[in-house]
C-alpha cells in the first residue's frame, strides 16, 4: 500500500495532456500523474471497476479535471465523486478551456475545490499547474481515510 | 332608475290643474247663491214688511170699527146717560144682537160699577181694574184694553173703552165694546203667509192675542219676558231676526196699532228665512251637481287625452329607455301617437337608439378585429421568441464552442513552441527563435482576440440590470482600477463632475474603463497625460459624457472605423490591442439607447462622446466631485 497517491489527472486531449505533464515535470510531480483519458475512465479508476476493478492503489490527493470530454463530461465525474461518501473527501480541480460563466457557476455548485482555466501562454499554464501541484498534492492537508483502501 | 319618483305622478296633476281651472266656478256658484240670498233676504223683507202691514191694517179695522161704534153710540146721550138700567140693558141687548163679533157692550160708573152691559142682566160688577177703563178715566180716549176673559162673558175677548164725557169734559161714563178675540185670529189668518210664515198679535203685556197658525195653542198665553215680545215691545226696530214662538228663526216685521198716541196692539209678521232660501239653496245644489259633473267630465276627458297623447306615449318612451339602459339597443318606440313633441322625442329616441346600436356594432367589430390582430401578434411574438431564443441558445453554443475549443489548440501551439525552444535548447539559432517566438506571439495575440470577441458578445446578450447609477462614482472606480497602467507616468485627471443615470452599472462601469484606458494608452507619449471626463453640450433628450485625452489623436476622416470590432488606426506595434475596446463601447451605450462618436486630431488628442437618454427618472442633477 501506498499511502502517497498523487494527483489523478482526467483529460481526452493527448496535447493537453502533454503539456500538462510537461508543465508538472518541471516541478517534478509528474511522477505521482495518474492519467484518464476521459469522464468514464475517470470514474472506473476511481470506484475501482471494469479495467481497474483490480486497482490496489489508494485514492489520489487532488483530482484535476477537464470539462469538456466524450462519453462522461467533467461535470458528471464531479456529481458522481460529491455523491459518493469516501470519494466526496477528495479534492476536485476544474482544469479547463472554458471561462463561461454557467460553467464555473455549476462546477462550484457542485462542491468544486478550484476552478482554473486554462492560458494559451504555456508559461502562463507552467506556473499555474506548478501552483496547483504545489498547494493540492504537496501543501494541503487531507483527512487520513483518503490515503487508505476502502 | 326604476325607483318610483317622489314627485307626484302626472295623473295627479292633471286633477289638481282641472280642479284649480273648475275654483273659480265654484267661487262663482257660492258667490251667486251668496247673492240670490242677500235679494231673497230683501225680498223677505219687503214681503214681510208688506204682510205685515197688511196683516196690521186688517187688525187695525177691528179697532177702527169698534172706535167708530162706540164714538157714535157716545153721541146718544139717551142710551149712554140713561138712569134707567132695563132701559140700557135692552138696547145694550138689541145691540149685541145685530153686531155677532161683539161678545158684549156695556156702561161703567167712574168708580168702576158696571151700570148695564147687553150680555148678562142685573148684574152688579166692579170693572176698575181692567186697563181700558183705566186708560179711559186717564186719557179721557178711546183705549184698547189687554187681553182679558171676560168675567160677565167667560169668553177671551178684547175689550176697548170709551169715555162719556160731560158738557165741562168730565168722564161721566166709561163705553165698552169687547171684541170676540178669535176674530183676530181669523182675520190674520186671512193673509196669505208663505210656507212656515206666521203672524201673532200681542198687547202691551206682551200676551198673544191672535196667532195663525196654530191659534188655539198660543191665544192667551204671555209671552212676557220672551225674546222675541221684549224686542217687539221695545219698539227701537220694525224688523229683526230671531227665532219665533215655535223656535224657528224668522225674520220678524212689526206693525204697532195705535189707539191714540201709543200703540195697543203689535202686529208681527215673521217669516222663516231658511224657507226663502230654500229656492237659493236649491240653485246652489242644482249649480254644485251641475258644476261637479262638469268637473268630472272635463277630468275624463282631460285624462283621456292626456293617456291617449300624453302618458301612454311618455310611458313607452320610458320603457324603452329602460330597455335601452338595460342594454337591449335593439328597442325603437315604433311611431308613437301623440303630441308632435312626444312623436318628434321617440323619432329622435330612435334614431339614438339606431345609432348607438350601429356603434355598438362597430365596435364589437373592431374589439373582434382588435382581438384577431392582438391573438395574431402574439402568436408571431410566440414564433419570433422561439426563434430568437433557439438563435441564441445557437450563439451560447457557438461562444461555448470558440470559448473551450479554439482555444485549445492555440494553447497547444504556444505550448510545443515553448517545449521545442527548450527541447532543442543551444542548438537553435537566433533565427529558429524568431521564429518559434512568433508562432508563440500569434497564438497569444489570438487567445486575446478571443476572449475579447467573447466578451464582445457577451455584451450584447447578458441581461440588463437598470438602476440608479452615479457616473461620477463608476468614472472613479474605473480610474482607480487603471492607476496600475498609469505607474510611472505623470497623469493630470480632470473631473468635470457627472451625473447620475438609469443605468447597467457593470456596463457603464465597463464603458469608462474602455474609454479611460484608451485615453491612457494613447496618451503615454505625452507628459503630462490629461485625462478629462465631463458633461457636453447636447440634445434636450439626452446627457451626454466626454472622455478627452491629449494624446495620439486620430484622423477623422476614419472617424466612423473608430467603433467598429477590430477596426484600430494604429498599427499594433505603436500600440498593443485588439480593437474590440470601442466596439463594446457603442454595444453597451446602443442597448441603453444612447449614441457615441468621437472626435480627434492627428497629433492633438481625441475626445469620445456617449449619451444616454435624458429620461425624467434616468438623469439627475450632476454630482459635482
Amino acid at each position: 500500500m501506498n499511502p502517497l497517491q498523487g494527483i489523478l489527472l482526467v483529460e481526452d486531449s493527448d496535447h493537453d495532456i502533454e503539456l500538462t505533464l510537461a508543465a508538472l515535470d518541471e516541478h517534478k510531480l509528474a511522477n505521482e500523474v495518474t492519467v484518464a483519458r476521459d469522464g468514464a475512465e475517470a470514474l472506473d479508476y476511481l470506484f475501482r471497476r471494469g479495467a481497474f476493478a483490480e486497482r490496489t492503489s489508494g485514492q489520489p490527493l487532488v483530482v484535476l479535471l477537464d470539462l469538456k470530454m466524450p462519453k462522461v463530461d467533467g461535470l458528471e465525474v464531479l456529481r458522481q465523486m460529491k455523491a459518493d461518501s469516501e470519494l466526496k473527501k477528495i479534492p476536485v480541480v476544474m482544469l479547463t478551456s472554458s471561462r463561461e460563466e454557467a460553467d464555473i457557476v455549476r462546477s462550484y455548485e457542485l462542491g468544486v475545490s478550484a476552478y482554473v482555466v486554462k492560458p494559451v501562454d504555456f508559461q502562463d499554464f507552467v506556473e499555474s499547474v506548478k501552483c496547483l501541484g504545489c498547494f493540492w498534492a504537496l501543501i494541503n492537508q487531507q483527512p487520513e481515510t483518503n490515503r487508505s483502501n476502502p | 332608475m326604476t325607483a318610483p319618483s317622489r314627485s307626484p305622478k302626472f295623473r295627479t296633476r292633471l286633477i289638481i290643474l282641472v280642479l284649480l281651472l273648475v275654483t273659480p266656478a265654484f267661487g262663482l256658484v257660492f258667490y251667486g247663491n251668496l247673492e240670490q240670498r242677500r235679494i231673497e233676504k230683501a225680498k223677505v223683507r219687503q214681503g214681510a214688511t208688506a204682510l205685515s202691514e197688511l196683516a196690521g191694517a186688517n187688525q187695525a179695522t177691528f179697532v177702527k170699527n169698534t172706535r167708530q161704534l162706540l164714538t157714535t153710540l157716545a153721541q146718544f146721550p139717551f142710551l149712554v146717560l140713561a138712569t134707567n138700567r132695563p132701559f140700557c140693558e135692552v138696547h145694550f141687548s138689541n145691540l149685541l144682537k145685530l153686531s155677532p163679533d161683539y161678545v158684549n157692550f156695556g156702561l161703567i160708573e167712574t168708580d168702576g160699577t158696571l151700570f148695564c152691559n147687553g150680555a148678562e142682566t142685573n148684574v152688579s160688577e166692579n170693572l176698575n181694574d181692567r186697563s181700558y177703563f183705566q186708560r179711559v178715566i186717564q186719557t179721557k180716549r178711546f183705549s184698547i184694553g189687554d187681553f182679558q176673559v171676560g168675567r160677565l162673558t167667560a169668553e177671551p175677548e178684547l175689550s176697548f173703552g170709551y169715555p162719556v164725557l160731560d158738557e165741562k169734559g168730565g168722564v161721566k161714563r166709561v163705553l165698552f165694546a169687547s171684541l170676540k178675540l178669535s176674530l183676530l185670529s181669523e182675520a190674520v189668518a186671512d193673509v196669505r203667509l208663505p210656507a212656515h210664515g206666521a203672524v201673532t198679535v200681542i198687547d202691551r203685556n206682551g200676551t198673544v192675542l191672535a196667532q195663525h197658525p196654530e191659534s188655539e195653542k198660543w191665544v192667551g198665553k204671555s209671552l212676557a219676558g220672551t225674546g222675541v215680545a221684549e224686542r217687539i215691545l221695545a219698539r227701537r226696530e220694525d224688523m229683526f231676526e230671531a227665532p219665533g214662538l215655535d223656535g224657528v228663526p224668522r225674520l220678524h216685521a212689526v206693525t204697532p196699532i195705535k189707539e191714540g198716541d201709543s200703540p195697543g196692539l203689535f202686529v208681527s209678521v215673521g217669516i222663516p228665512l231658511e224657507v226663502s232660501f230654500a229656492h237659493a239653496n236649491q240653485a246652489l245644489v242644482r249649480n254644485l251637481v251641475v258644476l261637479g259633473l262638469v268637473a268630472a267630465a272635463v277630468l275624463a276627458g282631460a285624462r283621456f287625452y292626456a293617456e291617449q297623447f300624453f302618458l301612454r306615449p311618455v310611458n313607452a318612451l320610458v320603457a324603452a329607455t329602460h330597455r335601452l339602459a338595460e342594454g337591449d339597443l335593439s328597442v325603437r318606440t315604433g311611431r308613437i301617437r301623440g303630441a308632435a313633441e312626444l312623436a318628434h322625442l321617440a323619432r329622435a329616441f330612435d334614431e339614438m337608439a339606431e345609432r348607438l346600436q350601429k356603434r355598438q356594432t362597430e365596435i364589437a367589430q373592431a374589439h373582434e378585429q382588435i382581438s384577431r390582430l392582438n391573438e395574431d401578434l402574439e402568436r408571431r411574438v410566440r414564433e419570433r421568441t422561439v426563434q430568437l431564443e433557439a438563435a441564441n441558445q445557437e450563439l451560447e453554443a457557438f461562444s461555448y464552442s470558440v470559448s473551450h475549443d479554439l482555444r485549445a489548440p492555440l494553447r497547444h501551439i504556444d505550448g510545443f513552441s515553448d517545449l521545442l525552444t527548450k527541447h532543442l535548447g543551444g542548438s537553435l539559432d537566433d533565427k529558429g527563435k524568431r521564429f518559434l517566438k512568433t508562432i508563440s506571439d500569434s497564438a497569444k495575440r489570438m487567445g486575446r482576440l478571443i476572449d475579447d470577441l467573447l466578451v464582445f458578445s457577451r455584451m450584447g446578450r447578458s441581461e440588463m440590470r437598470h438602476a440608479v447609477v452615479d457616473l461620477e462614482r463608476l468614472a472613479q472606480e474605473a480610474r482607480t482600477e487603471l492607476q496600475t497602467q498609469a505607474e510611472g507616468r505623470e497623469v493630470v485627471w480632470k473631473n468635470g463632475g457627472l451625473p447620475s443615470a438609469q443605468a447597467d452599472a457593470a456596463m457603464l462601469r465597463q464603458v469608462f474603463i474602455n474609454l479611460l484606458s484608451n485615453a491612457l494608452k494613447y496618451s503615454r507619449d505625452r507628459n503630462p497625460a490629461i485625462i478629462e471626463t465631463g458633461v457636453a453640450k447636447g440634445g434636450p433628450d439626452e446627457v451626454v459624457i466626454f472622455v478627452r485625452d491629449n494624446g495620439a489623436g486620430f484622423d477623422m476622416r476614419y472617424a466612423d472605423k473608430l467603433f467598429g470590432v477590430f477596426q484600430r488606426l494604429h498599427r499594433a506595434e505603436e500600440f498593443e490591442g485588439t480593437g474590440i475596446g470601442l466596439a463594446n463601447v457603442r454595444r453597451i451605450i446602443l442597448r441603453h439607447g444612447g449614441r457615441t462618436w468621437a472626435e480627434g486630431k492627428v497629433g492633438e488628442g481625441a475626445t469620445f462622446f456617449f449619451s444616454l437618454p435624458a429620461t425624467a427618472p434616468s438623469v439627475m442633477e450632476p454630482t459635482r466631485s
